[in-house]
């Protein structure tokens, strides 16, 4: 791990990345205590331009858009963390599953993967949300359930490749029982691609809440959410340019981090994926 | 290679049949059925009983499920719960502006990205490749939402310039046609153009590093010849993947696009039906969306059957 950071930290990419993740992620941690006003605070100052009072001015219910993007860090981390956590675990479980015990178990799997794979990512998380109802929890367990079928071909892919290894096939021909082989020897080998996947499955999360929000059909407002922060400046946004540029700019620079850091770690970690897209 | 294309065609079917029980379930998950969505609280238990009958939600799931997928087979999508017209003429007719929306922003994201992504790899390790990598990596990281909305603000203030939001049929008037979707399509095709640049650059520089571009380059052949008739021909595969993965992301990405520009395409027509919470719209939609996007993937697979024959041992 401490070597990862440290090839991390010489790669110019990989630096501007982490540093880049590192800032969203405190910023989401230590909301309250940046942000200078509740994000869903009414003032009667509506529109009003970026001032002292108000760094990124106010929206069109006079909220201080800069407390509500805050705020909206702490949202775009908690979704894309969750969701990626549940996408990660099942996905791992049945990545496991489908490439350690291969035969009809690897069949079932993966050609119910094959019928995830089927939709494109944002009409599948849209279904599952018009189907659960818009709000943080639906949002996402629809983004996590669009990320398990990543996840479980990685590791099986992965899986299939450790599983064929010298250390092991003894492993078995000493009789060591298949759980342990799977947790013991080939968890550990398949970790590298897992951990890229993980983190550029965060920033297209991100992305996919956004665009829910956006459209109307992820977090609620007056819940601050860069999406619907975004959505709704857009029938004011020639009166207050700011209600749509700051959201916007935020959005692009936490994905783009995760972009950057997720580039070099599989430079780093995976070598042999770099040139895969 | 036939019986590669059998075999895919083959598993193609229980796929399909996976898709539409997945559609159908999910539809079916709904926390209180379309009748109630559609009638209200208020009404009468008689009318909810008369409805649920005519909509055949009293039988069984696997009764409906057989139901809906014969009529689909038959091209019977059902019919709005809101409008009561049927569904799939009113989805082929929305999938046009859709299917024009999405070729313009492929076209222009090749146009964009393809010869930036040879001109990378060919000047591997220089300023100009350095530049265009990072303008790619950036350009992915985009959402296509803020881009448009950013753009939109931008055009506005300076130029005082809204693009046109009246949508005209290409054969009715193909100049505002044009005019109406060539801003939709730019913003779509530049956020592509992003993802192919980068395939395009580094599978031209893996063929490059390969041994018969030395062979070519020390039998003296001029190095125009042996990029674009040696090393781009056999750095397509790879491409064509990601054009077929972005279709996905392109299907996607219309949605959005659509609900902006106030397109009618198929993105908004699925977007009503969920806020008018009229299932029958959504299921079929949805549906016509995956089956589009799997037989896609399917030309594409064969695609790469045809141009890399290595593929059809394995």
């Amino acid at each position: 791990m401490k070597n990862i950071i440290i090839e991390l930290l010489k790669d110019k990419i990989g630096r501007i990345g982490l540093i880049g993740v590192c800032i969203v992620i405190l910023i989401a941690l230590f909301a309250p205590v940046i942000a200078p006003y509740n994000p869903t605070e009414m003032f009667p100052q509506i529109r009003n331009e970026p001032v002292k009072q108000f760094i990124m001015g106010t929206d069109n219910y006079g909220r201080d858009v800069f407390s509500r993007i805050v705020y909206g860090a702490r949202v775009s981390i908690i979704v894309g963390l969750i969701s990626v956590g549940i996408g990660a675990s099942l996905g791992i479980i049945l990545g496991l599953l489908a490439g350690y015990f291969e035969g009809w178990i690897d069949n079932i799997i993966m050609r119910i993967m094959d019928i995830l794979f089927a939709f494109p990512s944002i009409l599948l998380a849209l279904a599952i949300v018009s189907v659960l109802g818009p709000d943080l929890k639906n949002t996402i367990i629809a983004i996590g359930v669009v990320r398990i079928p990543v996840f479980t071909r990685t590791v099986r892919a992965e899986v299939l490749s450790v599983k064929s290894q010298e250390y092991v096939t003894s492993a078995r021909s000493i009789g060591v029982k298949d759980n342990k082989i799977i947790v013991r020897h080939i968890l550990p080998n398949i970790l590298s691609p897992f951990i890229v996947q993980a983190t550029l499955s965060l920033s297209s999360a991100i992305l996919v809440e956004a665009s829910l929000s956006f459209l109307g059909l992820g977090i609620q407002p007056p819940d601050p959410s860069w999406g619907s922060m975004l959505n709704e400046s857009r029938k004011i946004m020639e009166l207050a340019p700011w209600t749509a540029i700051y959201p916007a700019v935020a959005i692009i620079l936490t994905i783009l981090s995760f972009n950057l850091l997720g580039d070099s770690l599989r430079d780093i970690l995976d070598p042999k994926l770099k040139n895969v897209e | 290679m036939r019986s590669y294309i059998t075999r895919r065609l083959l598993l193609f079917i229980p796929v399909l049949i996976g898709i539409s029980l997945a559609v159908f379930l999910l539809m079916h998950l709904i926390p209180g059925d379309a009748v109630d969505s559609l009638l209200g609280v208020e009404a009468t238990d008689e009318l909810r009983e008369q409805l649920t009958k005519q909509f055949g939600l009293d039988l069984p799931w696997y009764e409906q499920y057989f139901n809906w997928i014969s009529g689909v087979l038959k091209g019977d999508f059902g019919y709005s719960i809101r409008t009561g017209k049927a569904i799939l003429p009113e989805i082929l007719s929305r999938f046009k502006v859709t299917f024009e929306l999405s070729i313009l922003s492929s076209i222009i994201s090749w146009i964009i990205a393809i010869p930036l992504g040879i001109l990378a790899a060919v000047k591997r390790n220089t300023w100009a490749d350095g530049l265009a990598r990072v303008v790619a990596l950036f350009w992915v990281s985009i959402p296509n939402f803020a881009l448009v909305t950013l753009l939109l603000l931008f055009l506005s203030l300076q130029f005082n310039y809204y693009p046109a939001l009246q949508y005209t049929a290409f054969f009715d008037n193909p100049v505002q046609n044009l005019k109406t979707l060539i801003f939709p399509a730019l913003v779509l095709g530049a956020i592509m153009a992003g993802s192919v640049m980068r395939m395009t650059r580094s599978s031209m520089l893996e063929v490059l590093r390969q041994d018969f571009i030395r062979t070519i380059r020390a039998k003296g052949a001029k190095e125009k010849v042996v990029i674009f008739k040696h090393a781009l021909k056999n750095s397509f595969s790879p491409i064509i993947t990601i054009i077929g993965m972005q279709i996905g992301y392109l299907l996607g990405g219309t949605v959005i696009t659509e609900q902006i520009f106030s397109l009618p395409g198929l993105g908004l027509f699925i977007l009503t039906g969920i806020n008018q919470r009229d299932y029958p719209v959504v299921q079929g939609s949805i549906l016509f969306f995956a089956l589009v996007f799997v037989i896609i993937n399917l030309i594409v697979d064969i695609l790469y059957a045809c141009i890399d024959p290595r593929i059809s041992y394995k």
